[in-house]
């Protein structure tokens, strides 16, 4: 099923001779995170902002759900999209409870509905719900980013645009923010679009990356497939396609494993479960040195990997 | 003190007057000069002519601006009020547009995504969070309504400025000057304490809440 369509969309400035936006037609699944990733000035921000009509597009169209977006009047199509940005834009003078409520407040949902749905995503966003009044100014940058994520879901739209959402936050708590934004979506499903010039953010969050330079599409493809197949110099140099070991943290153990001998010992190996990526199984297997390690399943050991198997993976998905 | 006790009525009755040639102007002002300062704040490309326009009526003496306008509006409380309608909307469209552009960006991006209208923002985004310079300018624009509105006696519109300029041909009446000084200097300072509380009130918490993280 297609969430969002793009035909033939570009965006030309008045005074610009290269379009910010040159030609481009995608799709994009629906419940899949796609990542839109180029240097500055791709084009990357300006086509999600065309998505919820932000910018528009000078020629082409954009059908989210099927629905020409230019058909629906403009503040109905944004208040059924989440919408995050990098500086997260907050209303310092509402509370906390108060900002994740304005869409819903909006849409004409009536108290109880609201009250409910924003403890549901305080919850959701693992902050207690005591922080429901205070005001911005009192939160940490991660906080208040995952308050501007609480507030983009809270009408529980089905797409959501998120602009570098993590850009200005400090790298420890933009690991922690994808994680959960990771674990966000294992429940939520949503369609999303994300920004980010970030390469490494792009290969842990992305179902399929978007690759752009000056406006163009370059690329589309799944996180392995372009580090197996970039096409073209600039992705290789982009991603660094040369790099494998990084090309085995795309990889689960799970998916190279051996079956075990069930009379095997495993107590002689080092123990990974299920879910770790080969890049950690190689650090493991670098120190302590060993050939071989189990991995186990609810403390119950289902497989084993061999330093060879490690050798021969390429990035298969 | 004796022409005060003798006269404490009539006193009044002129402090209420003034109160009545200060703040409507003021009041006027406002009205013209929030949606004015919303659209110069939207669209820039106004700006530099209005300011500059308004920059330089406020070089224009007080009492030049009313001899100005007596030809046009007569000699009354009508040149008077308008001058200090025209002096107010200087002061306060400065603060109003400056409490607007105060306001970061993102904000703005971020209610514009989330699908709330151009007037959605301005009332429940722009105008609470530009309150506090808002007010600071019509406090400003309140005192010095009331101190230019004491020449408005000169054009026969009363107020205190009676007493003043009655003290001042009457050779030796140092004590209507007083009195007239004094009265308009409590008028202006009511007029601040009164606008501050306000100030005080609305700014609400959020804006302590800025000095305590949690």
């Amino acid at each position: 099923m297609t969430a969002i369509q793009f035909v033939n969309v570009s965006k030309h400035y008045p005074g610009n001779p290269v379009p910010a936006v040159d030609n481009i037609s995608l799709e994009i699944p629906e419940g899949s995170i796609v990542v839109l990733l180029g240097p500055s000035g791709c084009g990357k921000t300006t086509l999600l902002k065309m998505v919820n009509r932000l910018h528009e597009p000078t020629s082409g169209k954009i059908y989210l759900g099927g629905v020409d977006i230019q058909s629906l009047p403009i503040n109905q199509l944004r208040r059924n999209i989440g919408y995050v940005i990098q500086q997260v834009g907050l209303f310092p003078h509402m509370t906390i409870a108060g900002n994740i409520a304005i869409v819903p407040e909006l849409l004409g949902w009536e108290k109880k509905r609201i009250q409910a749905r924003v403890d549901e995503l305080l919850e959701l966003i693992h902050l207690p719900i005591e922080y429901r009044n205070r005001y911005p100014a009192q939160l940490s940058g991660g906080q208040q980013q995952r308050v501007g994520l609480a507030r983009a879901l809270a009408a529980d739209p089905a797409v959501m645009l998120m602009d570098e959402p993590f850009g200005a936050i400090d790298a420890i708590t933009r690991a922690n923010l994808q994680d959960q934004l990771l674990e966000l979506q294992q429940r939520l499903r949503k369609t999303i679009i994300f920004v980010t010039h970030d390469v490494e953010e792009a290969l842990k969050l992305a179902d399929e990356i978007i690759v752009l330079d000056k406006g163009k599409l370059v690329q589309k493809d799944t996180p392995c497939n372009l580090l197996a197949h970039p096409a073209g110099q600039f992705v290789q140099q982009l991603l660094n396609t040369d790099d494998r070991i990084r090309q085995l943290s795309l990889v689960r153990v799970e998916s190279v494993m051996r079956p075990v001998d069930p009379n095997f010992d495993p107590r002689q190996f080092p123990c990974v479960s299920v879910g770790t990526n080969l890049k950690q199984v190689l650090s493991l297997m670098l120190s302590p040195m060993t050939d071989c390690v189990i991995v186990t399943r609810n403390n119950q050991p289902v497989g084993l990997v061999t330093f060879d198997q490690i050798r021969k993976v390429g990035c298969s998905s | 003190m004796t022409y005060l006790f003798n006269n404490l009525d009539y006193i009044l009755q002129l402090t209420l007057r003034h109160f009545q040639l200060a703040i409507v102007p003021v009041a006027i002002a406002f009205i013209i000069a929030m949606p004015l300062g919303w659209l110069i704040n939207r669209y820039p490309r106004l700006s530099g002519f209005v300011i500059s326009f308004n920059n330089i009526l406020y070089t224009i003496p007080s009492i030049a601006l009313m001899i100005f306008l007596i030809p046009l509006l007569g000699l009354n409380a009508r040149s008077v009020m308008t001058a200090l309608v025209i002096y107010s909307q200087i002061i306060l469209l400065r603060n109003i547009i400056a409490g607007f552009q105060a306001i970061d960006p993102s904000i703005l991006e971020a209610s514009r995504g989330m699908g709330m209208s151009p007037f959605q923002i301005a009332l429940r985004v722009q105008i609470p969070i530009a309150l506090p310079l808002i007010l600071a300018g019509v406090r400003l624009a309140s005192v010095i309504s009331v101190a230019i509105a004491t020449i408005g006696a000169k054009f026969g519109a009363g107020g205190l400025g009676v007493l003043l300029f009655e003290g001042i041909a009457q050779a030796g009446r140092m004590d209507k000057i007083w009195i007239g000084a004094v009265f308009v200097g409590l008028l202006a300072f009511f007029f601040n304490r009164g606008i501050l509380t306000v100030e005080k009130s609305i700014s609400g918490r959020w804006m302590q809440s800025r000095q305590t993280p949690a």
